[in-house]
């Protein structure tokens, strides 16, 4: 049923994807709509319906196929996250997504519970090249990849490949010196972060046959495979630094990350030995993207604006392709 | 208004005056309208009946007392009483309350405070819900501001493409709208600054959402100084650091105290009037890092120096980013630091910041 049109036997027919907008305040609604509708680039068309109550929202899920679901948390009769749940036993494998204008701490118990990956936050100013890309990754998540998506007309563009746990501190010193030239004030919060991605990501890179860790953090690794190195991807464009950390284990979960980020915010972590890198890495981060292709790769992608991004109100972006 | 002693059946109004305790009759403007012989004597002779029981700036703190329906103690001049309200039966429906009054030799100045504090930190606690709760409303409406004129911005953009290159109207028409292009992005900042204050308060009241990490102080100046030289308001400051040879390293959460200095450098920068000098120090007394801001203005008054740090307390019209000192002192605290101020010898004030000291990075990594 969240099927579109047949496929377009002319190829030069673009693919329309239909978009669920759901909140009671109209401005919102009115400006996303035109937004997408005007200024959104891609390669598909874009129909946009809008509900501001839930009951509404339900109402046109009943009747309508829609591939996308974005609904506000706070609506005059539900929330948000019930919205989603109904959302998704009426039309299973509709692509979900939260928006809202509190921040995601308050919210990160019922994300888990829910199992919503993508949450956007209203700002002032509002980012919509973001909103354009959170769009983007949502209808297709398989195109999440790739540092090159989140920059604009980059200006330097460099990679570094990782082969055993040597490379580790190798890495992260030139990520560092990156961030030097760049006089970003914020350096020893970005260095933690930095060592925490990349350590995950080599020691999630190599499995055994049965998919579990081969090495324990820690543990002294010779040599990865060519399946298994570790791509770091860093560049930058006018506004911003950018970082892709890139495993080829695939092992990490969308609900892995929840549950960690939950434990966390909500203290539960307060006597735990580990499991803190992930909250670190979204909190000192101005922005996170993590994209997941099961055991495939796995993709942390931060974002450290240069200037002028409020480090409060952080979104959440998680894409999981199958 | 019925006088109360006609409202008394008539056994009730002669206990009332031979009663062994004091008994007055106040109505909710604070009028005296009848007491017994005994209170009267409590009250002594500048008060009488039919004119006003308290100085005026100290009615109303009594007649919340009063009206929370329970006793209280309460200082008139030196000595102490306990009020007692009676409720119920004679003063329903009237506009007037009847209050026990018993000298209490037991009370102590230090108690009355006390009362009165708890008084005034409901108050303010339902102030600050008040305030948590209109901070988070205002949100959607800022958010929505924003994204109206980032629209109307980019249909300019567009319009401005539009405008055909040789007409003897267009040079005029693209001013026109980089004109308004430029009013259009001052309500996107002014937007954005109101957004930005509204997390403030919602960040004071979060409990503790503080990532404390290593930081050196010297870098942290580095990046005040960078933000003061931006602001040409400082440029006829004179500016002395006085730092250690090797920074020390903090245990801190780096923006939030980079905030505090800053706003106690355009404290400082008001008490100078824009034109004096600041002294920025680095000291290491274990297990803390001393950060000292001094100026050399007039001073902190002495009246308000022991109360600096309270919430709410206003001696002019807020302006700037920051919520104040008092939540300045709570971040410090959080920090497992400690915030003081003292008034120089000679004229200027010295603020003292207290932080943990923490192992240089590599050896925690």
């Amino acid at each position: 049923m969240n099927s579109m049109l047949a496929e377009p036997m002319d190829s030069k027919i673009a693919k329309t994807y239909r978009l669920l907008m759901v909140d009671d305040d109209s401005t919102i609604r009115d400006n996303l709509k035109e937004y997408l509708l005007n200024y959104h680039q891609a390669d598909y068309q874009l129909e946009v319906e809008e509900a501001s109550t839930a009951d509404a929202a339900i109402e046109l899920l009943k009747e309508h196929p829609y591939d996308l679901i974005i609904t506000d948390i706070n609506l005059p009769d539900q929330d948000g996250f019930y919205i989603l749940q109904e959302a998704a036993h009426i039309q299973p494998g509709i692509k979900r997504a939260l928006i809202t204008a509190y921040d995601l701490d308050s919210y990160i118990e019922m994300a888990k519970t829910e199992k919503v990956y993508n949450i956007i936050v209203k700002t002032a100013p509002f980012n919509f090249p973001e909103f354009s890309a959170v769009v983007d990754n949502l209808l297709l998540p398989e195109q999440a990849f790739g540092l090159e998506k989140y920059l604009d007309n980059p200006s330097l563009f460099k990679q570094i490949e990782i082969h055993s746990s040597h490379g580790i501190m190798a890495a992260q010193a030139e990520l560092q010196q990156f961030f030097e030239s760049h006089q970003v004030p914020e350096i020893d919060a970005l260095a933690v972060v930095m060592v925490e991605a990349i350590t995950n990501a080599v020691y999630h890179s190599a499995k055994l046959p049965d998919g579990s860790l081969r090495y324990e953090k820690g543990e002294v690794i010779e040599a990865l495979t060519s399946e298994e190195t570790v791509s770091i991807t860093y560049g930058r464009d006018d506004e911003k630094l950018g970082v892709s950390i890139c495993d080829k284990g695939g092992t990490m979960t969308a609900d892995e990350i929840l549950f960690w980020l939950e434990r966390n915010i909500s203290g539960k972590s307060l006597m735990d030995t580990h499991g803190r890198g992930i909250y670190l890495i979204h909190r000192l981060t101005d922005r996170v993207i993590i994209n997941l292709a099961k055991n495939k790769r796995t993709e942390f992608i931060l974002l450290h604006y240069l200037e002028g991004t409020p480090h409060e109100n952080k979104p959440l972006y998680i894409n999981e392709t199958a | 208004m019925t006088k109360p002693e006609s409202s008394f059946p008539g056994f009730i109004g002669n206990l009332l005056a031979s009663a062994p305790l004091g008994a007055v009759v106040i109505d909710l403007n604070g009028l005296l309208i009848w007491a017994n012989a005994l209170a009267m004597t409590f009250l002594g002779d500048s008060i009488e009946i039919g004119g006003i029981m308290l100085a005026s700036k100290d009615w109303p703190h009594f007649r919340d007392l009063v009206l929370a329906q329970k006793p209280f103690y309460y200082l008139l001049g030196e000595q102490g009483f306990m009020f007692s309200p009676m409720t119920s039966e004679l003063s329903q429906d009237q506009d007037w309350l009847l209050l026990w009054m018993i000298p209490s030799a037991a009370m102590t100045i230090d108690f009355v405070e006390m009362q009165t504090d708890l008084i005034r930190h409901r108050k303010l606690a339902n102030l600050g819900q008040m305030m948590t709760e209109m901070a988070h409303e205002m949100n959607n409406p800022l958010a929505s501001i924003s994204m109206d004129c980032q629209l109307a911005g980019m249909s300019l953009k567009k319009l401005k493409k539009q405008i055909p290159d040789e007409h003897s109207a267009s040079e005029p028409l693209r001013e026109t709208v980089d004109k308004v292009d430029k009013e259009i992005h001052k309500i996107i900042q002014s937007t954005a600054k109101a957004a930005h204050l509204c997390q403030e308060i919602l960040a004071y009241s979060k409990p503790n959402q503080m990532i404390l990490r290593p930081y050196q102080v010297n870098r942290m100046v580095k990046q005040i100084l960078n933000q003061l030289k931006q602001q040409s308001i400082f440029h006829q400051m004179t500016l002395c650091l006085e730092p250690l040879k090797t920074s020390s390293m903090i245990l801190c959460d780096p923006l939030k105290i980079e905030q505090i200095l800053y706003n106690l450098l355009k404290n400082a920068h008001e008490a100078t009037q824009g034109k004096g000098t600041v002294w920025i120090r680095e000291q290491v007394e274990p297990p803390f890092v001393l950060l000292e801001v001094e100026d050399n203005g007039p001073g902190i008054p002495a009246e308000i120096l022991d109360k600096i740090f309270s919430p709410f307390l206003t001696t002019k019209p807020r302006t700037g980013n920051g919520l104040g000192l008092s939540i300045s002192q709570q971040i410090i605290r959080e920090h497992g630091g400690s915030f003081s101020v003292y008034n120089k010898p000679d004229s200027g004030a010295c603020f003292q910041i207290r932080l943990p000291q923490a192992a240089p990075l590599k050896d925690s990594l």
